[in-house]
């Protein structure tokens, strides 16, 4: 099973000049050092099935591997800033490419997606192959092709064109190379050319704007209003961000800022012992992120609701999957809210199979585990990994007849000063999840001996997993590493010393304001520091301030 | 590893001189795998061609006495699959994979073998939805090879074929090994070390659209920040070697050293229903699939060894496999049916005979198994009920060094479809889900991928 | 007992659960209603009781039968090795067995199509006047000619009409041992009556003596074997007892016996999925509703005439066990494993068989004319009063069943909120 870690070390290519991001061991609670700002960031997995869906249409298949994203400090769209492209990545990106181009050009979708063909005008086919570069590389670059290239990608037609004896084969050939260049592959941010310098051009801030808000390419409208110029006035931005909010495709967004937020990708790698937890399964196992995916978008897009709530609420997506796991009958095949009743102990996003199932190991739980989990992706902790000598006999061996539960084993495990340090802060929130097993199932014992559920939550005791979550609703840490998660999310880096004070503000008008997830967001697209190229320092703070008071929830 | 800028530049020189270059390629680092073994064969874009193909079995196996306790590698050989001794280290085996039948009937010795071709039972087999995987694979791969597959049983009967490309087109088998020799092997034989190579201008011209993507790389690395232009730099050195490896592809491949025009078969006695006439008739007839492989007549073969409820019988015995598998009566000492499990050992040592057979053809540094992979199957597992749980699967070769053999995997339950969606991502077919309902799975088989 | 974190109405509700120690799978504030548990068969098995004598006499099957009434070179010929296709054949002939296809191209090519008059389509099944129309275009007997095979085939056999076979039949004996499991349903001890496993008199299980001594029941008896059977289960029983007080000792509880429209699924291990969601079959005549009273963790129904289907590979049998009781034991694991004792109809039971397909039969070792005169000769049940015939057959059927949730029609219009309100209240 792939876990995170909380440090990456990246090197590129050998051969090439070495360059290492490394994060050194943090003791916990410190953030990490600085990201450079970065111009080029490589689309994920998802951001390229989206954009592509939306260029091309839904039925045009993407099939293929992609080359994995790489998480910083927890998040892809962070890790995206760092990454680039090995060989073998790229033979993948290839073939992804000729299979798309394979159905463009096929006669189901040639007319609508290409229109023209060589004629009695334009024998050769030169200014149809114009036009359909021009149009489609506008929405796949995400910006105007210069006219160097267009004249060099229809040269490159007509010469394909005629080694092949077609021209379709020869236009086909072209966006193949479009698909592979790394004007798709990478969102390459491009700097205004006159005016304010510091800031990007109006098509990177619509690029900005299109994947933080819905996670794809921008659609005509936006184009239009980057064409116009409308972007670059701070009532032109205001209405392409309120109707982009307002667009069902907003969820779309913030599901893949949660998903990227909770690390939930990992559950397509998640698999349990099928004897000790019969009732999972890979379905169960993908039905768990969508459960969690959907309870949070409820919650906080359709009800426009609380951020804290998503510790405390009972309101979980269900479907039929899932009812063996939850213990509870449900209605219908596909998805409904079931509302769990007062002191069940279902309550709130920690007590969701996806987390407990996914940071937990294939016939046991993890305490340790669950509570680093927690910490790190909803707390923005580091906690250190442990040192190469452990041995962990005592803690994996289930069989052990007088520590009969995994709290008692993990107290004999940890013998050890130098231990209780890290795991007081994991521990303290994990044991209070062990009535969870494995594979997130109620238990009310194990091995017979009923399970203790006290825990210590920032030097608070509580008992019971209700009370854990009233203390997250209840903490400012958590809503503040939420924020600071969005503001890494869009921006593609972590917040260094200049950006603190911005995000302090950002969390001060979160909590004023009803800690509402659409309004944070909204101030973030705002912010005319969400737009800039260059160093952080270069920006002013009174123009932050005056962006973030007009943002107010509407 | 030396400095890969000179290797390049080496390349680029040798393309440039024309477009055929008839020179024997020395090894390079270039052309190593990660482990430095030579000539890993990737399909399209490597020198040795990938070779797939599927191994049928009918009746499936008793699975207490099928299934190893250990997974992973040295899996124990419990009774019936003692035969595969000698093969074991190139034979995977995978157990606990179950069809799924989404509340459809069972429909004896239908719905198991349309659930692991197609990835969906279906009630007849011109119900199915989709062709069946080898049709998916060799639509991939098979357009490059004078035979787009080879269909073959061996029991006389054309129609003893489970590879469809729609419920109305079964791919009728070459039923005898005479038949198979003259039609590959007879006057219109095309022998591979003879032919004129053309390179395709398909790959010219995706290798020049490549180029034109590189020359971006300057005005690019000039538009952003130091850290940015190395990891563009990263980029442009991956669309470097792509190029290199389709100037690979213009260049004429090697000779097939193992192929040799065989003389004809001389055709088994007795009745073929005798399993063990069957099974020298099953012996011809690898060694003939054999060399037609070597000698790159097709990439994609079919072989059925019976057919689904077999019809195989015993000499001195009263009833047949099939039969057998319904009427004799589970043996109070043993525990098990007699009969069925000699019948069920008899399949697994033709399986066993056909693993040997191509493991001992040569090519490239080692056998034309390592440049294979091989999926056989039953239609179901306990045949007495017509049990659809844990179809019995078996892999066998290294797909070029995609796979590693030898290994035991356990199913658990996971659906069956997962191994034909592992067989078609292996063999280069471009899916990344496969199969319907309970059984739409987008998950490999990762044990067994390199 | 956990610590006190429930709501107080909750944890009363839960006491009545707990008290007693029979521990529950439910071990969960939620997991459905309070006070009711359901469960889904994971197959339902006629059982009877097995032969101590190793070499007791067996029914034979078809090709025993016809084997035996071939004179002597004919009979050596067709025995030896290779040679059963040739004897099916043989006997079809001889009998004037009919079978063709109304889906042409099906059954591995060995059915042939049959000829349709211009107004029957191809896949639909045809009504009672375009069969007799198709049966006579093909040159079947005069009023013969049936559908078979899920509607598939037109067929003429002994399976369809056993009564014009009375041939096959011969050879046939019925199941002789004294122990047998059941229940006794009459409440009398009668001449031919079995004792149970536990030397209990008068049990009533005359379909065991029917059908008993062929190799396919006293296979299906053995649970080793059961257990391997396919769980194909498309329409699984499913029972519901609510109204429980105390799973131990309950003077009164409401069972409802019924049918699923969702299949049995099996988890990983293999075993079937508990707690999994069933969506009702619509149907209403599949709705049963009994009281009943748990005595020392045992749940005894009242008798009631049940419906239930059984479908499974080729067959879908809508089964009728008239004055049928459920006996059945709540588990330390939280199942429910009993059985289902009464009398099923003659008509129902053998419309079982006949969708075996006379194939079918051929293929097990059963012959459905055999099984047809035996259950008519030991039926013992609801006489009828007109013909004076019993038409009911006392009969056991063992099951093992796992937690479940029902989901009624009525709950899936309903918010599942306010259901859980009501629970909680």
């Amino acid at each position: 099973m792939k876990r995170c870690l909380s440090r990456m070390v990246l090197v590129t290519a050998a051969g090439v000049a070495g360059l290492s991001i490394l994060f050194s061991s943090a003791s916990p609670g410190k953030p990490s050092p600085a990201t450079a700002q970065s111009s080029v960031r490589r689309l994920t997995e998802a951001q390229h099935r989206n954009v592509i869906a939306d260029v091309f249409g839904r039925n045009v298949e993407v099939v293929g591997r992609f080359e994995p994203d790489l998480r910083v400090d927890g998040l892809a769209a962070v890790g995206s800033s760092a990454v680039s492209i090995t060989p073998a990545g790229l033979e993948q990106y290839d073939a992804i490419a000729r299979h798309i181009v394979a159905q463009v050009f096929s006669p189901d979708n040639r007319a609508r997606l290409v229109g023209c063909a060589p004629g009695p005008g334009d024998p050769d086919g030169a200014t149809c192959a114009a036009t359909f570069i021009q149009q489609t590389g506008l929405r796949l670059f995400r910006r105007p092709l210069a006219p160097w290239e267009v004249r060099d990608d229809v040269a490159q037609t007509l010469g394909s064109a005629r080694t092949l004896g077609s021209f379709d084969e020869g236009l086909a050939a072209t966006l193949v190379g479009m698909l592979t260049s790394p004007s798709f592959l990478f969102r390459i941010d491009t700097p205004a050319r006159t005016g304010r310098s510091g800031m990007v051009d109006g098509y990177s801030k619509a690029s900005r704007l299109s994947f933080l808000l819905w996670n794809t390419t921008p659609d005509d409208a936006l184009l239009a209003a980057a064409a116009s110029g409308a972007l670059d006035r701070p009532e032109g931005l205001q209405a392409q961000v309120d109707r982009m909010l307002a667009s069902p495709r907003f969820t779309d967004g913030t599901r893949a800022f949660f998903d990227d937020f909770l690390q939930l990708s990992e559950i397509d790698h998640l698999s349990k012992d099928a004897l000790i937890y019969p009732a999972f399964s890979t379905s169960v196992a993908t039905a768990t992120r969508e459960q969690t995916l959907r309870t949070i978008t409820d919650l906080l897009i359709d009800h426009r609701g609380d951020y804290r709530d998503l510790f405390t609420t009972r309101r979980f997506a269900m479907t039929r999957a899932l009812g063996p796991i939850y213990d509870v009958p449900v209605s219908k095949p596909g998805w409904s809210i079931y509302e769990f009743p007062e002191g069940d102990p279902r309550v709130g996003i920690l007590t969701q199979a996806s987390l407990l199932a996914l940071h937990a190991h294939p016939g046991r739980t993890s305490p340790t585990l669950r509570g680093k989990a927690i910490r790190e992706a909803l707390l923005c902790q580091q906690i250190p990994a442990p040192p190469a000598n452990v041995n962990f006999a005592v803690v994996q061996d289930v069989n052990n007849p007088t520590l009969k539960t995994t709290r008692q084993r993990l107290e004999a495990h940890l013998d050890d000063e130098e231990c209780a340090s890290c795991h007081k802060a994991t521990d303290g929130i994990g044991l209070s999840l062990e009535q969870f097993d494995g594979a997130g199932q109620f238990r009310r014992t194990e091995h017979g001996i009923p399970i203790d559920v006290t825990g210590k939550f920032d030097k608070v005791a509580f008992d019971g997993v209700a009370k854990l979550g009233q203390l997250f609703h209840d903490s400012p840490r958590v809503s503040e590493c939420l924020v600071s998660a969005v503001w890494r999310y869009g921006n593609g880096r972590n917040v260094q010393a200049g950006d603190q004070s911005a995000v302090d503000d950002l969390h001060r008008s979160f909590a004023a304001h009803g800690y509402r997830f659409v309004d944070l967001v909204r101030t973030i697209a705002l912010d005319p520091a969400f737009y800039t190229m260059g160093a952080p320092a270069t920006r002013s703070l009174t123009a932050a301030r005056t962006a973030m008071s007009k943002g107010k929830a509407s | 590893m030396t400095n890969p800028i000179s290797r390049r530049g080496f390349m680029l020189r040798g393309a440039l001189g024309g477009a055929s270059v008839a020179v024997g390629i020395p090894i390079l680092d270039a052309f190593l795998d990660t482990n430095g073994t030579a000539f890993a064969a990737t399909v399209g874009g490597g020198r040795l061609p990938v070779r797939f193909g599927t191994w049928f079995w009918g009746c499936g196996m008793i699975p207490e006495r099928w299934v190893p306790q250990k997974a992973g590698a040295e899996y124990d050989l419990p009774p019936q699959l003692a035969p595969i001794k000698a093969v074991q280290q190139h034979v995977c085996v995978l157990s606990g994979f179950d069809v799924m039948l989404d509340g459809k009937a069972n429909l004896p010795h239908i719905s198991g073998n349309t659930a692991v071709r197609t990835g969906e039972s279906a009630e007849a087999w011109q119900g199915i939805k989709a062709p069946t995987f080898d049709v998916l694979i060799s639509d991939a791969i098979g357009s490059g090879s004078y035979f787009r597959a080879l269909d073959l049983s061996l029991d006389g009967n054309p129609q003893t074929s489970y590879s469809y490309r729609n419920g109305s087109s079964l791919n009728a088998s070459v039923p005898s090994p005479l038949e198979l020799y003259e039609k590959v092997f007879g006057s219109d034989f095309h022998d591979p070390n003879n032919a004129d190579f053309k390179p395709d201008p398909k790959f010219m011209v995706r290798k020049s659209v490549l180029s034109g993507v590189g020359e971006q790389r300057r005005a690019l690395l000039a538009k952003v920040g130091a850290a940015d232009r190395a990891r563009l730099d990263q980029y442009f050195t991956s669309v470097r070697e792509m190029e290199d490896k389709l100037a690979l592809q213009l260049q004429k491949p090697p000779p097939a050293q193992a192929c040799l025009r065989p003389d004809a078969p001389v055709p088994v006695r007795g009745d073929i229903t005798d399993i063990d006439v069957r099974k020298a008739n099953h012996k011809l007839m690898t060694r003939l699939l054999g060399m037609a492989l070597a000698c790159n007549q097709t990439r994609v073969f079919n072989m059925n060894f019976d057919t689904a409820a077999a019809e195989l019988r015993r000499a001195g015995d009263t009833t047949g496999y099939h039969q057998s598998t319904h009427e004799e009566l589970v043996d109070r000492t043993l525990g098990y049916q007699p009969t069925v499990d000699k019948f069920a050992l008899g399949s697994m040592e033709a399986w066993a005979d056909f693993v040997q057979t191509l493991s001992e053809i040569p090519e490239g540094a080692g056998t034309l198994l390592d440049n294979m992979l091989v999926l056989a199957h039953s239609e179901v597992s306990l045949a007495k009920n017509h049990d659809v749980s844990g179809i019995p699967v078996m892999l066998a070769g290294r797909a070029g060094g995609r796979v590693k053999p030898g290994l035991h995997v356990k199913g658990s339950g996971e659906p069956v479809s997962r191994i034909g969606l592992t067989a078609q991502q292996v063999m280069g077919v471009p899916v990344d889900t496969w199969g319907a309902g309970a059984m739409r799975s987008n998950r490999a088989v990762d044990e067994i991928l390199v | 007992m956990g610590k006190g974190n429930l709501c107080p109405t909750l944890a009363v509700a839960m006491l009545g659960l707990t008290a007693g120690g029979t521990a529950l799978a439910a071990d969960a504030p939620t997991g459905g209603q309070p006070g009711t548990r359901a469960f889904v068969a994971t197959g339902l098995f006629l059982s009877g009781g097995t032969d101590a004598k190793s070499d007791a006499p067996r029914s034979p099957g078809n090709f025993e039968v016809y084997l035996s009434m071939l004179p002597p070179a004919e009979r050596a010929e067709l025995s030896s090795p290779g040679k059963r296709r040739d004897l099916q054949k043989r006997m079809w002939d001889q009998f004037g067995f009919r079978r063709l296809s109304l889906w042409p191209g099906d059954f591995g090519g060995r059915s042939q199509v049959a000829k349709l008059p211009p107004d029957v389509k191809l896949h639909q099944k045809p009504t009672p006047e375009q069969l007799r129309a198709i049966a006579a275009l093909n040159g079947f007997p005069k009023d013969r000619g049936s559908l078979a095979y899920q509607n598939q085939t037109i067929a003429y056999s002994s399976c369809t009409n056993p009564y014009d076979f009375p041939a096959l039949a011969k050879g046939y004996v019925p199941y002789t041992g004294k122990v047998s499991y059941g229940m006794n349903l009459d409440g009398k001890v009668g001449a031919k009556d079995f004792t149970g496993p536990d030397g209990e008199k008068g049990i009533d299980n005359q379909l065991w003596r029917a059908i008993g001594a062929y190799k396919q029941s006293q296979e299906m008896n053995d649970p080793a074997v059961r257990e391997k059977v396919m769980l194909s289960a498309r329409a699984p029983m499913l029972i519901e007892v609510s109204g429980i007080d105390d799973t131990v000792n309950d003077p009164d509880v409401t069972v409802r016996v019924l049918t699923g429209a969702d299949s049995l699924v099996r988890d990983g291990s293999g075993k079937p999925l508990a707690r999994a969601s069933f969506t009702l079959d619509p149907d209403p005549a599949l709705v049963n509703v009994t009281h009943g009273r748990i005595v020392n963790g045992v749940l005894t129904t009242d008798p009631i005439d049940l419906r239930f289907v059984f479908r499974e590979q080729i067959v879908d049998n809508t089964r009728l066990v008239r004055g049928a009781v459920i006996k059945a034991t709540f588990t330390p694991e939280g199942n429910l494993d009993g059985g289902v004792f009464g009398y099923t109809t003659l008509t129902s039971f053998y419309d079982m068989i006949e969708q075996m397909t006379q194939d079918g039969a051929d293929n097990v070792g059963m012959s459905c004319v055999g099984v047809r005169m035996a259950i008519d000769r030991f039926a013992d049940g609801y006489r009828d009063p007109k013909t004076g015939r019993f038409t009911a057959i006392s009969s056991a059927m063992k099951f093992h069943a796992v937690p479940a949730f029902v989901i009624d029609p009525a709950m899936r219009t309903a918010n599942s909120n306010s259901s859980q309100m009501e629970a909680a209240r």
